[in-house]
């Protein structure tokens, strides 16, 4: 699929995240997070996962993270997947 | 008549919400409305039926039942909220606005339906209709018995008030009729009668009251808006010991 429009999806409540996904010609995924120290990789893992998923190739996905579940983060990054491809 | 469940406690949980969903394993209430209608807005109803339906995903052996409010069926939501969440197997629908029986047989249609796809036992699915308008409540006595999936009837004061153009009381005396007609209603089905939820959490006092006289009605049980409501609900539930004498 092909990321075809900005968009963004979650909250900044705690427990959640932001996600931000643009268009570009390559992939480029930032983190930023509460618990960053701990859990960058893991929440990089969960990103590439759902990217996998989506057959996505390039975008550039933003992440904030406000200390969100493994559900939550799988949850906000494929709303925002699927708004950014419908 | 429907298997027994204690059902005195039903807390709403807002389906936008990870912070609230998280919490859903340790609320003691004996029931869980996950809400994807009211609490939601109209543009994070894609957000939280996906949410929803990871959260119920990572929340498989759940340790109390699990309802979901989906949006009304004249909505344009309700086919998606069914589409997204029922694979995650919660328990039951909630339905609201279900002004008659032929909402119920429409979504006892479509569970059906997901049943055969999912390989699930007919009738996996139960439904809780919200009884939660005039015209919803003259027609409940045939709403109750329009389908084997039902566990009970939920009145909605909230609604029910506003399609009477009327205001919403503490002492509740312009609830009266629909509350014993719902609980007419679900007696004669054998099912479970529960009441509305009562909207300030943060008078207890008034709490007890109203439940203790929906109590007295007939209603097994309560709708509620915040967690720090249950315990008040199940203290009145709760039977005296000389009642315990007395049964046994």
């Amino acid at each position: 699929m092909e990321i075809k429009r900005a968009v963004q999806a979650g909250t900044m409540q705690s427990s959640d995240l932001m996600v931000f996904i643009e268009p570009a010609d390559e992939l480029e995924i930032e983190i930023e997070s509460t618990v960053k120290k701990q859990f960058e990789h893991l929440i990089r893992a969960q990103i590439e996962a759902a990217l996998e998923t989506f057959a996505i190739c390039s975008g550039r996905i933003r992440v904030n993270d406000r200390g969100a579940l493994d559900y939550a983060i799988a949850a906000r990054l494929e709303t925002g997947l699927r708004r950014a491809c419908s | 008549m429907a298997e027994f469940r204690l059902r005195r406690s039903l807390l709403y949980v807002p389906g936008n919400m990870p912070s609230m969903l998280q919490n859903i394993p340790i609320f003691h209430s004996d029931c869980i409305m996950v809400d994807l209608e009211d609490a939601v807005p109209y543009s994070e109803k894609d957000a939280a039926r996906v949410l929803v339906r990871q959260f119920l995903d990572s929340y498989r052996d759940h340790n109390k039942e699990i309802f979901v409010r989906i949006n009304g069926l004249n909505t344009a939501w309700w086919e998606d909220d069914l589409r997204t969440i029922l694979p995650a197997l919660p328990d039951g629908i909630r339905l609201p606005e279900a002004n008659g029986p032929e909402l119920v047989e429409k979504l006892d249609t479509m569970l059906t339906e997901y049943e055969e796809e999912l390989g699930l036992e007919i009738g996996h699915f139960k439904i809780l209709p919200s009884i939660e308008t005039a015209e919803g409540v003259i027609n409940c006595i045939r709403t109750a018995k329009s389908s084997s999936r039902l566990i009970g009837l939920a009145f909605g004061a909230e609604d029910y008030t506003a399609s009477l153009e009327i205001e919403r009381t503490k002492g509740g005396e312009e609830l009266f009729a629909a509350r014993t007609r719902v609980v007419w209603a679900c007696k004669a089905a054998g099912i479970q009668a529960i009441d509305t939820i009562f909207p300030d959490a943060s008078d207890m006092e008034a709490l007890e009251r109203e439940t203790r006289l929906i109590k007295t009605l007939g209603f097994s049980g309560k709708s509620l808006v915040n967690p720090r409501q249950i315990d008040v609900v199940h203290d009145v539930f709760r039977p005296k010991q000389e009642e315990v004498d007395y049964a046994l």
